[in-house]
């Protein structure tokens, strides 16, 4: 009998001290932010939605190429202007439903001209808006978020350590790349390691879903 | 005969206010326990949070479940209101603001408080659910058991005091209150527990609780006959803290401010303990909980009454 | 199509009937898209029956039309609660079909990363666990306000939150910021006060004690005879870790110890992620201290063809083992990825459990199973 008593005692006790627990954390200061009057500023590596800078892409088709659910369309029209022969991207369009924002195609690119940007706050009213979004547009985003702005985002993406550093492009100064670098010093000499290789001969149709992934029939023997 | 009417009016007024209050409160509460921060936008620190759940509530459609047995199921939420609001009759808010003083006060609130059974039961049995009856069913037996604990402490009260009137309970408390002596304070002790239990809430919240199978007696209620369940619980909640100050605390004694002062600051700080085990404990399981009440519960009160009679007649 | 079907019988002269409910794909506590038919007696659960396969997404068969760096995505999203840990397990797998040597700084920092997520994966099984008991929630927010600090350090490496596309053939994608080894250090004095907090307000409370303890218990021999791993066969009282009994990585080189349950009761379960997150501690702070200078990946081309052959790789995930089997016929993409979930056998094991018990204990037993349906369906 005295042991059930003690068992009850005991049990009351553990009560007690669970209840000193919560009161402990009734006074400590919240670790939640007011949203939406203070938002949380994302970090310098956020993935966001894609967002290119047009006059930096080289027209190499790589981020088309490892995108693994094909959201990336890149089509190109070459013209002959002053006896040299010019690449000029005829559409460029990302599809938001099949994206699943994992940034390899910000990591793959040889120039950092496309890359991810750090809005979280999108919304649509319509499917129509979310499946292909015209990336050579500089307001492509402004009716999903009315604070879009590129060249916030493109000043936003120098401060990245994820991806390759960005050769400096012939028309731009060489100062983005040493904002970019210095960061983490580690990285930027060793994240090229992945693409050092000639990789250039491949065809598209090898190296990843172009089109509708489900259309391609490479099954061996 | 006005005075009747005025208290009526005042303690409805009382009740509904209180209410809004609490709800707002168990949400802060609950918060700052949790480390955020709860309603922030509406009003100053969501204070106005629930004027605007109120009228969300009232614009919604009322929805009649089919096969419901529409008698029983529209007057539950009634049977469950109205005797809660009913015990506040005899609640002494003050030394002169009770709205009537009988002379069998606490045998009345008790009576009246068990009519909420009818009012759970009605609700599982009308909504032509098979999980709003076991919710139901299971809360009939929770209450039903519980009783039996809270009504062996209420005694010991009175024979300590000797009448049943709730304000001779206070004015025999002017010596000292009733929780500093040791056999009244076990009684204290079982009475929150029992408490906890009449009102539904954790831990032995059972009969709402959300992840066991659907959502207990109340499912298919919406709009205003939700709020009214909703309202009957924070009432309820208030009814067994003015109860056990006024038994327990002293009621409305107190050294400086005025009587009604002391009486609210004594209520509100029960309900916050309340709310208090409420975000701390797990909860406890339907055969466990009825195995307390009759094994621990019941022989411990019954244990405490006959010692303290024996010591007040030797 | 079931073989549950609810007989009549007869006790006595009283006639009862036993009845079929099911704990639909949407409930608050079946954690994820499972569809559990539960045949009853009154409260008591005479038989149950899982079924699966509503969140399948065709992972298995997607991989045979991606190349291998295209797939680690994929693999973030079968248990998405520990994404690091598969793609781990999937970064292994190829590197030891193409026989590739991870640099020691990679090493290091993969332990490191696969560790916080463990701790981080573990901490929301606890506080999930505690919600299907009842405790409101408290226990689940103060779980994930320790995990938020975990997810903000992955936030800042890698920019995602939940699935992180981290790890790459040969390597991590970036090196740890200038700032992990401090924020890493002060993370781990904070978390050990915290787990005190936890055993006061969970562990020993009497509450808890009376819901958790005797209930489901998962004998030895039906364990293993299930595949089940991890931390319920541990709890089951059988030590096997694929850390300790067949180390990969560097994962000979810490000390760190197996935490073993007595009885298989759903306490157990609990107590043994509970510790296994101190125990993950130990390792990381053996780990950051020792952490080599060096290159996070090494030189591996970008395109290239698996030799043909097969293997099979397996690591401890937070919730058990977690095996790829690779076959590869020689060209840029697998000719069959293999996944082999953890959350599967263990959810194999829950009828066994829960015959006998209320539904309130079935409710508990499945919470204590900690099962992520991204995996079991994929």
């Amino acid at each position: 009998m005295f042991r059930q008593i003690k068992v009850i005692y005991l049990g009351f006790i553990s009560l007690l001290i669970g209840m000193r627990v919560t009161a402990q954390n009734f006074f400590a200061p919240a670790v939640t932010l007011d949203y939406p009057r203070k938002k949380k500023p994302m970090e310098h590596n956020f993935r966001g939605m894609v967002d290119l800078i047009p006059p930096d892409c080289v027209i190499c088709y790589q981020c088309i190429k490892i995108c693994p659910t094909a959201a990336l369309f890149l089509s190109h029209t070459q013209k002959v202007e002053a006896e040299k022969k010019v690449k000029e991207i005829t559409k460029f369009t990302f599809n938001a439903e099949l994206c699943c924002f994992c940034g390899l195609c910000d990591e793959i690119c040889p120039t950092d001209a496309i890359f991810m940007n750090k809005l979280y706050e999108v919304s649509a009213f319509s499917h129509d808006q979310i499946l292909s979004i015209d990336l050579m547009n500089p307001n492509k985003y402004k009716h999903l978020d009315s604070n879009y702005s590129l060249d916030a985002e493109i000043n936003d993406n120098k401060l990245r350590t994820v991806g390759i550093a960005p050769k400096p492009a012939p028309a731009a100064a060489a100062v983005a790349p040493a904002a970019g670098a210095s960061p983490a010093n580690p990285a930027a000499p060793a994240a090229p390691g992945p693409t050092t290789s000639t990789a250039t001969e491949t065809k598209p149709a090898d190296g990843g879903p172009t089109t509708n992934p489900t259309t391609e029939n490479k099954q061996p023997s | 005969m006005m005075n009747l009417l005025i208290g009526g009016i005042s303690v409805v007024g009382f009740i509904s206010l209180s209410a809004m209050f609490l709800i707002w409160l168990e949400r802060k509460i609950s918060a700052h326990i949790q480390n955020r921060m709860g309603p922030m936008i509406c009003g100053w620190h969501g204070s106005l949070q629930s004027i605007a759940d109120s009228l969300k509530l009232l614009l919604k459609e009322n929805i009649v479940p089919s096969g419901a047995d529409k008698l029983v199921w529209s007057l539950a939420p009634f049977f469950v209101t109205v005797p809660v609001v009913m015990a506040f009759l005899t609640v002494p808010f003050s030394k002169t603001l009770i709205v009537r003083d009988l002379n069998v006060g606490i045998l009345y609130v008790a009576s009246i408080t068990s009519i909420c059974v009818l009012g759970i039961f009605m609700a599982g049995w009308g909504s032509n659910n098979k999980y709003s009856l076991l919710g139901g069913m299971r809360s009939a037996a929770q209450i039903i058991s519980y009783e039996v604990p809270l009504l062996l402490s209420i005694v010991l009260v009175v024979m300590e005091a000797g009448t049943l009137s709730m304000q001779g309970i206070v004015q025999a408390q002017e010596q000292g209150w009733y929780v500093l002596k040791p056999n009244l304070a076990f009684a204290f002790l079982i009475y929150l527990i029992s408490s906890t239990a009449e009102v539904n809430r954790v831990p032995f919240d059972i009969p709402e609780a959300e992840s066991e199978l659907g959502a207990g007696y109340h499912t298919e209620y919406t709009g205003m006959k939700f709020a009214m369940f909703f309202v009957a619980e924070y009432t309820n909640l208030v009814v067994v803290s003015a109860i056990a100050t006024t038994l327990f605390l002293g009621g409305w004694q107190g050294p400086l401010l005025p009587g009604l002062f002391w009486f609210l600051i004594k209520v509100y700080g029960l309900v916050c303990l309340s709310m208090w085990v409420r975000w701390t404990l797990p909860r406890v399981r339907m055969d466990q909980m009825m195995t307390f009440a009759w094994k621990v519960l019941t022989p411990l009160s019954i244990l405490n009454l006959l010692v303290s009679g024996w010591w007040m007649v030797r | 199509m079931s073989d549950i079907e609810a007989k009549d019988k007869k006790d006595g002269e009283l006639r009862s009937e036993e009845f079929v409910i099911n704990m639909g794909p949407q409930h608050p506590s079946t954690h994820g898209v499972l569809y559990l038919e539960l045949r009853l007696d009154g409260e008591i659960v005479k038989d149950c029956r899982p079924h699966i396969g509503y969140l399948h997404r065709s992972c298995e068969k997607i991989a045979e039309n991606r190349t291998y760096i295209q797939f680690m995505p994929f693999t973030d999203r079968l248990d998405y609660l520990a994404s690091m840990n598969n793609n781990l397990g999937y970064a292994l797998a190829v590197e030891k079909l193409l026989n590739v040597q991870v640099t020691e700084r990679a090493q290091y920092i993969r332990t490191i990363i696969a560790e916080l997520n463990r701790v981080a994966s573990h901490l929301i099984g606890i506080g999930t666990f505690a919600q299907d008991l009842g405790a409101y929630a408290t226990p689940m927010f103060y779980c994930f306000r320790d995990r938020e600090i975990i997810v903000e350090l992955f936030d800042e490496l890698c920019g995602g939150r939940l699935t992180y596309n981290y790890m790459r053939i040969g390597g991590v994608q970036t090196d740890l910021p200038a700032h992990a080894d401090k924020f890493i250090k002060d993370f781990i004095k904070y978390e050990r006060q915290k787990l005190k907090e936890y055993n006061e307000l969970l562990t020993y409370n009497a509450i808890f004690l009376a819901r958790t303890k005797k209930i489901g218990i998962l004998k030895q021999e039906t364990a293993i005879s299930y595949a089940v791993t991890g931390p319920m066969l541990r709890a089951s009282g059988f030590k096997w870790d694929l850390r300790k009994d067949e180390p990969y990585m560097i994962y000979d080189r810490f000390k760190f110890d197996i935490p073993v349950g007595k009885t298989g009761d759903s306490w157990d379960r609990f107590k043994v992620r509970l510790d296994e997150i101190s125990e993950s501690l130990k390792i990381i702070e053996q780990a950051i201290g020792g952490l080599p200078a060096g290159n996070p990946i090494s030189k591996v081309n970008r395109v290239f063809k698996g030799p043909p052959g097969e293997v099979y790789m397996r690591t401890e995930n937070p919730r058990g083992e977690l095996g790829f089997y690779l076959v590869s016929d020689g060209g840029l993409k697998p000719y069959r990825n293999k996944i082999r979930s953890p959350s599967f056998s263990n959810l194999a094991v829950l009828p066994e459990m829960i015959r006998g018990l209320n539904v309130s204990d079935a409710v508990c037993v499945l919470g204590s199973t900690d099962i992520v349906m991204g995996e079991i369906d994929r």
